[in-house]
This record gives C-alpha cells, sequence and structure tokens, in this order.
C-alpha cells in the first residue's frame, strides 16, 4: 500500500486519481478508490506520526464516503491529540445547506465542484490548481 | 442437502448452516447465527461429517454445546439407533439456547435514546455484559473506539446500528477494522442491529468485516428480541 506520508491523498474514482496524480508529480501523492482504504492509510500514518497535509476526496467512493471519511479523520485526530489535516472535497455533487453545515462542523475543510461532465483531464487541472493554491496557503499559516 | 430459506430474523435469503446432534441436523442463519430448526439428518450429511466411515450412520457428533446452533464435534459415538439409518432416531430434547459468556466490556452505536436503553438494559439484566458504554453515533465511537484501543481497554463486543444519521453503521465498522489493522490487534466481533434487511451489498461487507453478524429489530416484544440477540451472541462471542 502506498504510504501517504507528508503529502498529499486523493480519493476519487480510478480515472480521475489517477490523472490527479499524474499532474501532480511535484509532490507525494497517494491515491485511493476506497474510503475504508484511504482510512486506514491515514490512521497508518498517524500512527507513525506522519499524517499527510491534505485529503482530497470525492463525496461518493466506495464501503467509506468522502463526508465520513473526513468524520473518521476528526475521531482519530481527536483520540490521538493530533492537528486536523486539511481536506477539500472535490465533488459532483454541489455544496447544498447540509454539506456546508458539514463543512463547517469538520473543520479545515473545503469543498469544490467536480464538473463531472467534463474530460477527466480538465478535471485533474482544475484539481491540480486547487490543491497547489490550498497547499501554498496552508503553508503561509 | 443444502437449506435455503428466508431467515426471519435478518430477512436474508441464505445457505443455512447444519450442525448434526445424534442423527438431526440444526440450522442456523449464516447471517445472523439464529437457530432456525431442527430436522432428521439424511445418509449424505451424517457421511459428510463422519467422513471416513461412509456406511455407518454409527459414528454422529458428541453434543459439546446444545440447543439451536449447537456445537457438535465429530467423535465416535456408539448410537445404536443410529446404525439402521431406516430406524427414525428420537428428536433431541427441547433445551433452550446456551447463555453467551458475560462479555466484560460492549460498546453500544444507536442514534435511538430509547433503543440505547434498551440496549444497555437488556445486556446488563441478562448479564451479558459487566459494563456497558454507548455513543448516539459514529464518530464520537471511532474516537472511544481509538482511544480504548490506545488504552489496551478494547471492548469485548461492538453493537452497530445500521441507519444512523451522518456515517452510517457499516462506515463505523470499516473504521474500527482499520484502526485494529494500523494497531495490530484482533478483530472485535460486530453485531449489526438495523430496522432493515440485510441486502446483498450489506451480506458481502459482512463478509469483509467478520467477524460480524446482522440482526433485524423487529417490532417483536423485548422479552423475544433479548432472547434472539443472546441467541446470536453465544454463536458470536461463544457460550458461558
Amino acid at each position: 500500500m502506498q504510504q501517504p506520508g507528508d503529502g498529499v491523498v486523493v480519493v476519487g474514482p480510478a480515472e480521475l486519481v489517477e490523472a490527479a496524480a499524474a499532474r501532480l508529480g511535484h509532490l507525494r501523492v497517494a491515491t485511493y478508490t476506497d474510503g475504508a482504504a484511504a482510512f486506514e492509510a491515514y490512521a497508518q500514518a498517524l500512527h507513525q506520526g506522519q499524517a499527510p497535509r491534505l485529503v482530497v476526496t470525492e463525496l461518493e467512493v466506495e464501503r467509506i464516503s468522502g463526508a465520513s471519511l473526513v468524520r473518521a479523520m476528526r475521531a482519530l485526530e481527536r483520540a490521538s491529540g493530533a492537528r486536523p489535516t486539511a481536506a477539500l472535497f472535490y465533488a459532483g455533487r454541489a455544496a447544498d445547506a447540509g454539506l456546508k453545515t458539514l463543512i463547517s462542523e469538520l473543520g479545515q475543510t473545503v469543498h469544490l465542484d467536480r464538473p463531472v461532465q467534463a474530460p477527466v483531464a480538465d478535471q485533474a487541472a482544475r484539481l491540480q490548481i486547487a490543491i497547489d493554491r490550498l497547499l501554498a496557503q496552508l503553508k503561509g499559516g | 442437502m443444502s437449506d435455503r430459506r428466508d431467515c426471519p430474523s435478518c430477512g436474508m435469503q441464505v445457505e443455512l448452516e447444519r450442525t448434526l446432534e445424534s442423527g438431526y441436523v440444526l440450522v442456523a442463519c449464516q447471517i445472523c447465527g439464529l437457530g432456525l430448526g431442527v430436522r432428521p439428518a439424511t445418509a449424505a450429511e451424517v457421511r459428510e461429517l463422519n467422513g471416513e466411515s461412509p456406511d455407518t450412520l454409527a459414528r454422529v457428533g458428541v453434543v459439546k454445546r446444545g440447543g439451536l446452533g449447537a456445537i457438535v464435534e465429530k467423535a465416535p459415538a456408539a448410537d445404536p439407533r443410529a446404525a439402521d439409518p431406516r430406524a427414525a432416531p428420537e428428536p433431541p430434547p427441547e433445551r433452550p439456547a446456551p447463555p453467551p459468556r458475560q462479555m466484560r466490556r460492549v460498546f453500544v452505536v444507536e442514534d435511538s435514546a430509547f433503543l440505547r436503553a434498551l440496549t444497555r438494559d437488556l445486556l446488563l439484566e441478562r448479564q451479558l455484559a459487566r459494563e456497558v458504554q454507548d455513543w448516539p453515533d459514529g464518530p464520537a465511537f471511532i474516537e472511544a473506539f481509538a482511544r480504548a484501543v490506545h488504552a489496551g481497554e478494547k471492548p469485548d463486543l461492538v453493537i452497530l446500528d445500521v441507519r444512523m444519521p451522518g456515517m452510517d453503521g457499516r462506515e463505523a465498522a470499516y473504521a474500527i477494522r482499520a484502526i485494529e489493522t494500523v494497531h495490530d490487534q484482533k478483530r472485535t466481533p460486530i453485531l449489526f442491529f438495523s430496522g432493515v434487511l440485510c441486502d446483498e451489498p450489506f451480506k458481502e461487507s459482512l463478509k469483509e468485516l467478520t467477524n460480524a453478524r446482522y440482526v433485524r429489530k423487529s417490532d417483536e416484544d423485548v422479552q423475544r428480541l433479548g432472547e434472539r440477540i443472546a441467541e446470536v451472541l453465544g454463536r458470536l462471542v461463544g457460550a458461558a
């Protein structure tokens, strides 16, 4: 299994995460198509004191949904006294009122519309720009 | 001989587990473990159990634990009635399912305060558990579970409601399996407690999440529900 380390975790459909990883060669990227596998890798990384800087996830993923993945991450961070890892929902579903409430509850979490009708290469390009911008903001404090 | 039927507890059409008791087959649901009845064993079933002695029904199982969902071990048990396949053996005596062993600590996750209290009372009153801790949602439970693992105080059993707002029980179950894997811990038995029937995708999840069972909440009385849960627990965590 790929270890997220001090990098970026991307969770979503296989085509998208592969295209995104290809564009993010300048970063350490681990990709998953399954929320449970992503959570296990996150728990492993946290246990080793190497939480990733950013977790990007589609909401619709197998086993553990994107929203529940971030909820579970926050639970684990509270249990171990770790700082919350930033999260980005890159989702086909627009941010409705319920999702906005969830995002504010989770903290350190933002939402970006994924243009599901657009070619995957374009979706990956949009994601790459967002990730680079977010990481720059995180670095800036 | 294969038994397929709809389990009245979890609603799944299942291939039933079989065990033999003195020439009888005790059948139980694979999903929730509910005992579903007794029927005479066929000659083929006795051969299957006894392996090398195909021509005689003399060697049937020795019952280690009776009742529905009995544990039967292969052993030479000279039973004169069973030696003749045409002679119908007497039905096994009616016995209640054995009580499951008492658990030290059980975690319950249930969004309904009423059902949380009911489950807690049931576990404590029937002396199924010495200590019950409960949470109204998945994330609070995951946090507590992770703390318990760090403290070396993992529960003996987790009872998870399936449908809860936010994170559902199945997601919470995958999360604790991940925590157990990371910390090299044995898998905690999980009992899913659900108002809906178990469907095919959930059945697949039960396999991935093993050791896990599924019990449907129905509108039966509390007494009967308690008996059903006690029976399933006997299979999930072992008998007393």
